[in-house]
């Protein structure tokens, strides 16, 4: 499914990129002739039907080629290899992040359904959900780097295992990591109520198993299912996400990268990043089939 | 004891010494909205790009702040009688970042490479007429011959698009890398690195010290490094100013523009720029056939409001097209614009014939609504609050304007197409000429001329502005080119932006930078230093 999955995105993107906008304009502002931009159009082959540049492209990528970018005129290649580091870093530890709280305060609020605790915990993980990306990030800005003056306002400080690294990264990690912690809360909860009725729980419990062994190896374990699956599908949201927290936080991602290639109508970019994120998108799946397995061992694979 | 006062004498004298001197090895730190495309001066047509590339790379010429042009890489040059020569006597000594010294072969090289790749080379290009041959008698001696006169060639080679660089430098690379992976001039600074989405770092070229003469100070610029970083969001830049860890910006966000105002650890400067904005008819939809509806929606708009509504107040009403920071303007067409009258602007639509009034305020004429489509650009707040304010405003006399706002590049497919009735635009050029012919002349009906309107007149004012050898004729055609512009009302002018420049109080140099009318960005890097 990987291959027609690819081909499909990326014929769809390239074919909604070409409704409006031209790049050579959009490259060149409005004082340049039409003579001038119909030379370019012809030289970069932008002239041709969309189905003839299609698969030019498509030709290209088969070959390990990206292109290359019509406004920055760099290879589309070594663009995104600059850029989605900065991006996997955000997206990966937010995801760290948004796990790391949500799945103990689901099952907490599970463990203790409708006491004070479990309230709690879901009216917090609302609070986080109902905030926008843009508007939280400008928020935690304010507070942390213009106000307390503890972290940095915006930009990448350098490498994540550095001290300036770290810091930089803290205030977008937090902005794209908060909002999603309500949904995975109240999935987990959701999961474990179902799970902690069951029977080889009760069974469990009877035979005076430890309450944490109970809770972590029969229950979590059996709940974890529709948790992992929701991970995967985040994936193409948390780009989403990023697209913004790059923005905001003037972090050098490849959401950014992707904003400005699509206003630019910058053709090789946009499809080699759409490209990036629906190979990433098919991995992460991928690797949430193969959880399965470790999570639930009569998962069989033939 | 004596020995003691003796120390404190010398370490006062330091301190001195070391306190008074601009230079410093310490950062100083700017920030821009906007990312460079690349920074090929032969090759980008990109604001951002031709401010930042114009620290690194110089063209022969600089124009100071009469708008004249004056030596920057030469020592002089002069004209030919028939205008069919142009000598230039380059500078001994001028450096490029690698060390070798410029020489007319570098400039023979550097121009044939600006006119194989540029898409602006339409005035002193070849093809156009222009510099045909290209001879270098001696190392320091540049003779252009041209085919045709081109009296405005001084203005077009004071372009930082005709930048000089090494020529074996240049035939080292292929064309895509010259300022994507290096870039090798003779600025005031050196190209150091670039990480792509946060920051472009420039180090002091130590060897600088050949600034045109209207600057105080030859150089080397005073800051060791410059770092320019890309803030795209303006609650973020804000954020970064009011920190104070920005040094100085020229994209101060509008709306913070108070916030900064009343900093007492900022300092804020103004000055018009040469970015336009106006209100276009598109003359092939019927309607403006009838001059009356034009003069009706021009007396219609209020300008000082327009600038209240849309740029908070810092901008400037705009009487022409060409903008007080722009070479060539006339003050003069401030007494021919329409002022705002909508008395007159009722009293012409009812001439037309459009008296009728429906219930909802619109006026009819032969049964059909006096309603029209406003396009601009959605994607800058300005433009979109400069649309709704001409739409209340031409609400008040009985026109009903719908918007249809858009991104830039389907907003300019629909100008392209002439799919309009009414357009916001904007332009910026430095040079009254071309700059005019862009948005006037009929050649350019399809691409940039969006009233889509053909004017003998004015493309014969326009061509001699461009192309007469007298001085005054040109000069004149130039003026009455504007006016005729402005009376035909088939153009609105709306806005002239404002440089907004916001630096920490520490910040030197500012007062000299705003005495040029347009702070070159070569001005920017060798005035400009921290306390």
């Amino acid at each position: 499914m990987l291959v027609p999955t690819l081909i499909g995105v990326t014929a769809i993107v390239f074919s909604l990129m070409h409704v409006s906008g031209d790049p050579i304009r959009l490259l060149f502002g409005p004082n340049v002739s039409e003579e001038k931009v119909l030379e370019k159009r012809a030289e970069l082959g932008l002239d041709k039907p969309i189905y003839v540049q299609y698969w030019n492209w498509l030709s290209q990528v088969v070959q390990g080629n990206l292109g290359l970018s019509i406004h920055v005129q760099d290879r589309v290649g070594r663009l995104i290899l600059d850029r989605i580091g900065p991006t996997l870093e955000l997206t990966i530890l937010a995801l760290i992040l948004t796990v790391a709280i949500a799945i103990p305060a689901g099952i907490i609020s599970a463990m203790r359904p409708y006491t004070i605790i479990d309230n709690a915990s879901r009216f917090i993980a609302l609070f986080w959900v109902s905030m926008p990306y843009f508007w939280l990030g400008i928020m935690l800005m304010m507070v942390f780097g213009l106000r307390l003056r503890i972290l940095p306002i915006s930009g990448r400080g350098g490498p994540l295992w550095t001290l300036e690294g770290l810091k930089s990264a803290t205030l977008p990690i937090l902005t794209l990591g908060l909002p999603p912690i309500a949904l995975f809360t109240r999935l987990t909860r959701s999961a474990m109520l179902e799970v902690v009725n069951e029977e080889y729980i009760r069974t469990a419990r009877s035979k005076g198993v430890r309450e944490t062994t109970v809770v972590v190896h029969h229950g979590l374990r059996n709940a974890l299912l529709p948790v992992v699956t929701l991970l995967g599908l985040r994936l193409p949201w948390l780009f989403g996400g990023a697209v913004i927290t790059e923005t905001v936080f003037a972090w050098p991602g490849m959401g950014r990268l992707l904003v400005n290639a699509v206003m630019e109508r910058d053709y090789p970019v946009v499809q080699g990043i759409v490209l990036v994120i629906a190979l990433l998108t098919v991995l992460a799946n991928l690797v949430v089939d193969f959880a399965y397995v470790l999570i639930d061992p009569r998962i069989r694979y033939g | 004891m004596r020995k003691l006062a003796l120390m404190v004498v010398i370490l006062g004298l330091v301190g001195l010494v070391v306190g008074g001197s601009a230079q410093t090895q310490k950062p100083m730190v700017t920030a821009f909205q906007e990312e460079p495309d690349f920074l090929d001066p032969h090759r980008t047509t990109r604001f951002h790009s031709l401010v930042v590339l114009s620290y690194i790379t110089e063209p022969l010429l600089d124009m100071d702040e009469n708008f004249d042009p004056v030596p920057l890489l030469v020592q002089s040059f002069e004209w030919s009688e028939d205008k069919l020569t142009l000598v230039f006597h380059l500078k001994r000594g001028v450096l490029f970042h690698n060390g070798q010294e410029m020489t007319s072969r570098d400039v023979k090289a550097s121009y044939e490479r600006y006119f194989r790749l540029s898409p602006l080379e339409n005035y002193i290009g070849p093809k156009y007429g222009g510099i045909t041959e290209i001879q270098t008698p001696d190392d320091y001696t540049v003779i252009f011959k041209f085919n045709n006169p081109k009296p405005l060639a001084l203005f077009h080679i004071a372009d930082a698009h005709a930048s000089i660089m090494p020529a074996d430098w240049l035939a080292e690379m292929i064309d895509e890398e010259v300022g994507v992976r290096g870039l090798v001039g003779t600025g005031p600074y050196v190209f150091d690195r670039w990480i792509r989405g946060d920051r472009i770092v420039l180090k002091r070229f130590e060897a600088y010290n050949h600034a045109p003469d209207y600057m105080k100070h030859d150089g080397p610029a005073y800051a060791a490094e410059l770092v320019m970083r890309i803030i795209p969001e303006g609650a973020t830049r804000l954020a970064e100013i009011l920190a104070g860890n920005i040094d100085y910006t020229f994209d101060v966000p509008l709306m913070g523009y108070q916030q900064i105002a009343a900093n007492p650890a900022l300092q804020v400067k103004m000055a018009p720029t040469y970015s336009v904005q106006y209100l276009v008819c598109n003359m092939k939809r019927e309607i403006f056939n009838d001059r009356r509806v034009r003069l009706a929606i021009a007396h219609a708009i209020n300008k000082e409001e327009v600038v209240k509504g849309a740029w908070f107040g810092i901008a400037f009403p705009l009487y022409g097209l060409v903008g007080p920071g722009t070479t060539g303007y006339w003050k003069g067409i401030e007494e021919i614009a329409y002022a705002y009258d909508p008395e007159k602007a009722i009293a012409y639509l009812e001439q037309a014939g459009w008296t009728a009034v429906d219930r909802d305020g619109v006026r009819i004429k032969d049964g059909r609504r006096l309603e029209l489509t406003l396009i601009s650009f959605s994607n800058v707040d300005q433009w979109k609050a400069a649309a709704q304010v001409v739409q209340t405003q031409l609400a008040r006399v009985g026109i009903k304007v719908n918007l249809a706002l858009a991104e830039v590049g389907a907003t300019y497919d629909r100008a392209r197409a002439a799919d309009y009735d009414l357009g916001i635009f904007r332009n910026t050029w430095w040079m009254g000429q071309p700059y005019l012919t862009f948005l006037t002349h009929s050649v350019n009906i399809g691409s940039s001329n969006f009233g889509q309107w053909k004017n003998d007149a004015i493309d014969t004012l326009l061509d001699l502005s461009s192309n007469a050898l007298d001085d005054a004729l040109r000069r004149d055609a130039f003026i009455v080119a504007q006016a005729l512009v402005v009376e035909s009302a088939v153009w609105v002018p709306l806005a002239v932006n404002v440089n907004v420049m916001a630096a920490r109080r520490d910040v030197g140099g500012l007062d000299e930078l705003f005495s040029h009318p347009w702070q070159p960005p070569l001005m920017r890097a060798l005035v400009l230093y921290k306390q």
